[in-house]
């Protein structure tokens, strides 16, 4: 059990702790909303002074910075969690970190000074390896890249298709390529409310991957989030 | 290689992912070199549901806390992922080290229900390992059952090496220790394994018997091939339910699975004796835990779990001796931690205020009710103790607890039933509608939904009905389409199963060893998940079994004689043939037979032992 240092006054604001991890490994395959039941069911076990909703099914509260698809890993994860009392960070850290599997990592925990709204910019480093790369990937890779607008096909939530320019959302990338392996690293759009997620990305480069097992299986594309920056390109915390 | 990893490329493409991952919190990993006796555990369904079985639970735990053995989980792949695996030629492989089926010392399945064994030979199929028992080389794994199927395994027997009958507890451990001991001493040969397996006491190896038949089709004789096999397998217990090793720590699975909950088992066997329940028969005798016990590894499975939901199960909970005990401890922290407790298989005889306040504390959410039958005369005939002015009142305290929806169980088919039995579902279900109503309108909430859900009845080996038919499919399909003329109130919502699902249970339920060659065609016809409709084919198996030179209704549709040779009697579990004789002729004079509780009916579970205090 983490103790709580301070009760909270009634009427005080939410008290939130936030926790920086990783989301690697067999995570990567785990949904959102997977991820926040497992986390959830961690933070109970370790001990956390979890605040709850009042009513017939009292639900704790945990909020996400970004979302992150299946697939993709991440050394930047951010998680608030609203707390019932304030509990000494360092504490709630070292019995978080106990729960967890080791692609799971909790790296930090403090109390927030930034709102998520505040997260302008993620990294990403990505690694396609496939018999099919060559250097001339890269080269095509950049010509995607020079041209003023990047339009992508896109789907809402309704089914509707509709057609987005990309180009804004890329802040830089960093292209090269060798004999079957090609590496990005790129700094894409990553607030909510404007948001591009890496594969899309992908899929403007090169376009449609197959869907032929056997072909997939020769491949190996993976996408690893590095890190959270604020507007003026300092760390988000 | 872990197990994302050597599928890594294709899990994008198919349905939940996370099934196929592995890597939870609370898995066990050992170290391969020292490890003697490598066990995979199968659960031929998909991971979300085998990850909710209690059983796996249990001895995933009791086998690694064994040095020597290192136990790993394997689930089937759904067909899309089984589709991609047999494309790019990846066998089967277990969730822990990611390492193939083929590679382990004993691969053990539960077999849950009669629809998995088509899965569970798939299993073996995409793992690369030969099918039939006899086909199988020294490099093999042995392959073994257990679970409820095996108590009657003769479909499946050409498959299986052994069968592991009655609680695994024990017996799963002396067998590793059988193995091990033969490997070091250099013993070891499938043959001699298997006829050393079949001394240690209940263990069935199918391939130790012979199994003639006469003209007719019914069975002459089942007779071990050499003097020193059992000629009757008798089921294993664990005498103390108190001190059997329970589970301190669960995997944590990262999907939702289909329980995704603390699961306490109160006690094993039930007091009742339905004359058509399997496990009311052959989980006897009943043993219950002490509250302290239960309270303990609740709290403890609670804090390594992180799980908000607490469910009791056994048999029939209210029939705990200790329940008001057990929830009075329980309700001492679960509230503060948020934790709920449900009461699955409640009986409507011992529902009460005092019950429904303490389980509506945290968590709202229907109620289940089985009365299983539509008259008092059937429901004396099936000896389920069910009053309607029990219902009556369990449905009220119900309602005027704030309840909505009520959920009845029902069969149709069962043994003696007629047509006004049938009608009484409608009527009962009307009753219960009209309680609600009664009540004032301040004292209810708002609206009121009944589900009637009917089954068709299968009869079941080791029950008083093992000897009676299942209906006819036509006649199955005409009661259910009577009963859907019945429920016309507009509260009632009536749920019929598909009775052509209901066949091939019962085919399978009452079967023998000549089905294996259609079990055979099915598996290399590409069939598995015959439980999940989007799967299940009856014309293609009626096509298997014309194939095949099998009658169905041979095994489904035949009342068996009371002296012939049934497929099952080589196994004991204890109570007696001649007490479920005694049963069944109650049946047809609508008679009850008191419970456990009330006095000793002379079933014969006795014998086994076991530590409880029902029976003497």
């Amino acid at each position: 059990m983490v103790q709580v240092i301070r009760q909270l006054e009634p009427n005080a604001p939410a008290l939130f702790l936030r926790f920086r991890f990783s989301k690697t490994g067999a995570l990567q395959f785990i949904s959102h909303l997977d991820l926040l039941r497992t986390l959830h069911k961690g933070a109970v076990r370790a001990g956390l002074p979890l605040w709850y909703s009042k009513g017939f099914h009292p639900a704790p509260k945990l909020i996400f910075a970004a979302p992150l698809s299946i697939g993709v890993e991440s050394l930047c994860e951010f998680l608030d969690v609203r707390l019932d009392g304030e509990a000494d960070p360092a504490a709630a850290l070292a019995a978080m970190q106990s729960n967890f599997t080791e692609e799971l990592q909790i790296e930090d925990a403090y109390y927030p000074q930034t709102p998520f709204t505040q997260l302008a910019w993620l990294c990403y480093r990505i690694v396609y390896a496939s018999p099919g790369v060559t250097a001339e990937t890269a080269d095509r890779c950049r010509a995607v890249l020079s041209q003023p607008t990047i339009p992508v096909q896109k789907r809402s939530k309704e089914g509707r298709e509709t057609v987005v320019d990309i180009r804004p959302k890329i802040g830089a990338a960093e292209i090269s390529a060798g004999e079957g392996t090609l590496r990005i690293s790129c700094r894409l759009a990553g607030n909510p409310s404007d948001f591009l997620n890496p594969e899309i990305f992908m899929k403007a480069l090169l376009g449609e991957r197959t869907s032929d097992a056997r072909t997939l299986m020769s491949e190996r594309l993976s996408i690893c989030r590095t890190e959270a920056l604020r507007q003026d390109l300092t760390p988000f915390r | 290689m872990k197990q994302w990893e050597s599928l890594a490329g294709i899990l994008k493409t198919v349905e939940k992912p996370g099934r196929y991952v592995g890597g939870e919190f609370n898995q066990v990993i050992k170290d391969k070199s020292n490890i003697q006796v490598r066990f995979a555990f199968c659960f031929p369904d998909l991971y979300e549901i085998g990850m909710s079985n209690l059983g796996v639970r249990i001895l995933y735990d009791v086998l690694n806390r064994k040095e020597s053995v290192w136990c790993e989980r394997v689930y089937a792949p759904w067909l899309d992922m089984q589709k991609c695996m047999e494309e790019c030629g990846l066998p089967l492989t277990a969730h822990e080290s990611g390492d193939p089926l083929r590679a382990f010392d004993i691969v053990g399945f539960t077999l849950q229900y009669e629809l998995c064994y088509t899965t569970a030979l798939g299993m073996l199929k995409l793992a690369g390992i030969p099918l039939a028992s006899a086909e199988r080389s020294e490099e093999d794994p042995i392959i073994l059952g257990g679970g409820p199927c095996a108590y009657n395994a003769e479909p499946i027997a050409d498959f299986f090496d052994l069968f592991s009958i009655g609680e695994g507890e024990e017996a799963l451990c002396e067998l590793c220790d059988l193995y091990e001991s033969m490997k070091r001493d250099g013993s070891y040969t499938r043959s001699a394994f298997l006829r050393a397996a079949s001394h240690l006491g209940g263990f069935y190896v199918p391939s130790l018997y012979e199994v003639t038949y006469k003209p007719d089709g019914t069975i002459l004789a089942c007779t071990p091939r050499y003097p020193d096999v059992p000629a009757k397998i008798r089921k294993r217990i664990v005498a103390d339910m108190d001190r059997a090793p329970y589970p301190e720590k669960l995997v944590m699975p990262y999907i939702e699975t289909v329980h995704d909950r603390v699961v306490l088992e109160v006690y094993r066997g039930c007091i009742r004796g339905c004359r058509f329940c399997q496990a009311g028969m052959v989980y006897r005798p009943i043993r219950e835990k002490s509250p302290e016990v239960l309270d303990r590894q609740a709290r403890c499975l609670f804090e390594n779990s992180g799980y908000d939901d607490l469910s009791l199960i056994s048999l029939s909970i209210s029939d705990y001796s200790r329940l008001d005990e057990l929830t009075d401890r329980l309700l001492t922290w679960t509230e503060d931690r948020h934790v709920s407790i449900s009461l699955p298989s409640l009986r409507v005889d011992s529902f009460t205020e005092a019950l429904m306040d303490k389980i509506s504390t945290v968590r709202a959410g229907g109620l289940t009710f089985a009365p299983e039958a539509g008259t008092q005369r059937l429901r004396d005939a099936i000896n389920k103790n069910v009053a309607e002015e029990d219902l009556m009142r369990a449905v009220d305290i119900a309602f005027r607890a704030g309840k909505q929806s009520v959920k009845l169980y029902f069969m149709q088919g069962l043994p003696t039933e007629q047509k006004e039995d049938l009608a009484g579902i409608a009527d009962l279900c009307r009753k219960v509608v009209d309680v609600y109503y009664r009540i004032p309108k301040a004292e209810r909430a708002r609206g009121v939904q009944v589900t009637a859900s009917v089954s068709c009845f299968i009869p079941k080996p080791f029950t008083p009905f093992q000897w009676d038919c299942q209906d006819p499919l036509d006649l199955l399909l005409e009661k259910q389409e009577y009963l859907r003329g019945l429920m016309t109130d507009r509260h009632v919502r009536y749920n019929w199963h598909d009775a052509k699902v209901s066949r091939l249970e019962a085919v399978f339920a009452r079967g023998d060893r000549r089905l294996a060659p259609a079990i055979r065609m099915a598996v290399e016809e590409g069939i598995r998940f015959d439980a999940w409709d989007e799967c299940f084919d009856y014309d293609h198996w009626m096509r298997i079994f014309k194939k095949t030179g099998i009658d169905p209704a041979f095994y489904a549709n035949r009342t068996f004689a009371e002296d012939e040779i049934l497929p099952w009697d080589i196994i004991d579990i204890g109570v007696t043939k001649a007490y479920l004789l005694r049963e069944r002729h109650k049946a047809y004079q609508n008679e009850t037979t008191p419970s456990c509780a009330e006095q000793c009916n002379g079933c014969g579970a006795n014998c086994l032992g076991g530590v409880n205090r029902w029976c003497k």
